[in-house]
């Protein structure tokens, strides 16, 4: 276990160092976040700002992931670290928490443009909604990093077989915008017992244990 | 497995689906509110059972694939899912017609309804994922994706009885709210449909083969 977890700060402390010399995916976010952001409130009426700001999370989340897993490729196209001497599951945890932690830089972001342009006021929900939209990207991070982890190594088709993913997001959703709703009718002690909140949970704890797993048996020949 | 019995089911799918038509239709009292077009309940219940169990067969053919690396698992799997996919497809047609004179409408936002729908298009996307990973190459990428899909499938169930909508609870805590010729009936046409699965199951696979 402990092995696992020093590990996994390796490859996560290589990803920051890349980053820190790099800057693509903070300059990537800067500029995306805002313009999602922007293009959104100007579509969406104000009085729905808690599925305006999950919309833009949503679509950011889905460009950005694309760029994750292609730091890992190399010249032939395979992943640099499938050769690893050890347990595939772990480069795919790292990378998992890797874009967890740009999933919250999104949130800032976004939340900082939604403040700015339309005076968002959460007063006593900030807690619950800031557990909700955590969940809502641990999940989402967890299928998507897997999977486009996993199609990165797919030549031609890999883009469109992304695509066919999307439907496994499609249950977080339904449980996000139930939870969001229940936000303006619900105390933060109903919303956290809430089946939608619980739900969520569970299935952030189940897709965080089960994607590493299936990860590595992807990759086995 | 379900091939060591071919010539056995035939017989008895037929015994049980003669059965069960005619206690739909004769055995089975009419529903005082919403009339005849309740029968329709019957075969509703009928196709949840085969998508249930195909789509469980499929996750567990999906694990094996991973495990063995058996072609045979990964076909399996995909029968499994097609079967799945068309009764869902019949779930939620025979569940729209079934609402449109008792609800009013073809379609509402009820949580049993939009889940089904996303395990409807959730498969759907699987066996179009199947056919491009096995043409990438890469078969075990379909798996994969039928073990998260799956996960969806406990939702479609906990949600009728958790999130409370408009759909009804047959199989309640207190044995369900209806007659016990219905529950009857319910028993015999689910028996029916199940050896209807095995009965296509068998012929897919036959189909496959040539």
């Amino acid at each position: 276990m402990r092995d696992f977890f020093s590990l996994v700060l390796l490859i996560l402390k290589k990803d920051f160092v890349i980053e820190t010399r790099e800057k693509l995916n903070l300059s990537y976010l800067i500029i995306l976040c805002p313009t999602i952001t922007l293009i959104i409130s100007i579509f969406v009426q104000s009085q729905a700002i808690f599925m305006e700001y999950f919309l833009s999370i949503l679509i950011i989340t889905l460009l950005v992931n694309q760029r994750i897993s292609r730091q890992e490729i190399s010249t032939g196209g395979e992943l640099i670290l499938i050769g690893a001497p050890f347990d595939l599951s772990i480069l795919c945890f790292s990378k998992i928490i890797f874009f967890v932690i740009l999933s919250f830089i999104i949130h800032l972001i976004v939340f900082l443009v939604f403040s700015l342009i339309l005076s968002m006021n959460l007063n006593s929900d900030l807690i619950i909604f800031i557990s909700i939209s955590c969940l809502f990207s641990i999940g989402l991070s967890a299928i998507l990093t897997t999977f486009s982890l996993m199609l990165e190594r797919v030549k031609g088709e890999g883009q469109f077989m992304l695509i066919l993913v999307y439907p496994l997001i499609i249950p977080f959703l339904v449980l996000a915008h139930s939870s969001i709703l229940s936000i303006q009718t619900m105390t933060s002690m109903e919303v956290f017992e809430s089946f939608s909140f619980q739900a969520l949970l569970a299935f952030d704890i189940l897709l965080l244990t089960v994607c590493p797993i299936l990860f590595s048996y992807s990759i086995r020949r | 497995m379900f091939l060591m019995f071919q010539k056995t089911i035939l017989p008895l799918l037929a015994i049980f689906m003669t059965a069960s038509l005619y206690m739909i239709f004769q055995y089975a009292p009419k529903e005082k509110i919403m009339g005849d077009v309740q029968r329709i309940f019957y075969f509703h219940m009928g196709y949840v059972l085969v998508f249930t169990f195909a789509f469980t067969m499929n996750l567990i053919h999906s694990i094996r694939f991973l495990r063995t690396n058996n072609k045979l698992n990964l076909k399996l799997a995909y029968i499994h899912a097609e079967i799945g996919v068309v009764f869902t497809l019949l779930t939620l047609v025979s569940g729209m017609i079934w609402a449109k004179p008792v609800w009013g409408t073809w379609w509402t936002t009820d949580p049993q309804l939009t889940t089904t729908l996303i395990l409807f298009i959730l498969y759907f996307t699987y066996l179009f994922f199947h056919k491009l990973s096995e043409k990438a190459g890469v078969p075990r990428y379909s798996s994969i994706f039928a073990i998260i899909a799956f996960i969806d499938l406990p939702i479609v169930y906990i949600s009728v009885r958790v999130m409370r909508g408009i759909s009804p609870v047959v199989f309640g805590g207190k044995g369900g709210g209806i007659a016990p010729e219905m529950m009857d009936t319910l028993l015999v046409t689910m028996g029916a449909f199940f050896f209807l699965y095995i009965y296509l199951i068998n012929l897919r696979v036959r189909l496959d083969k040539t």
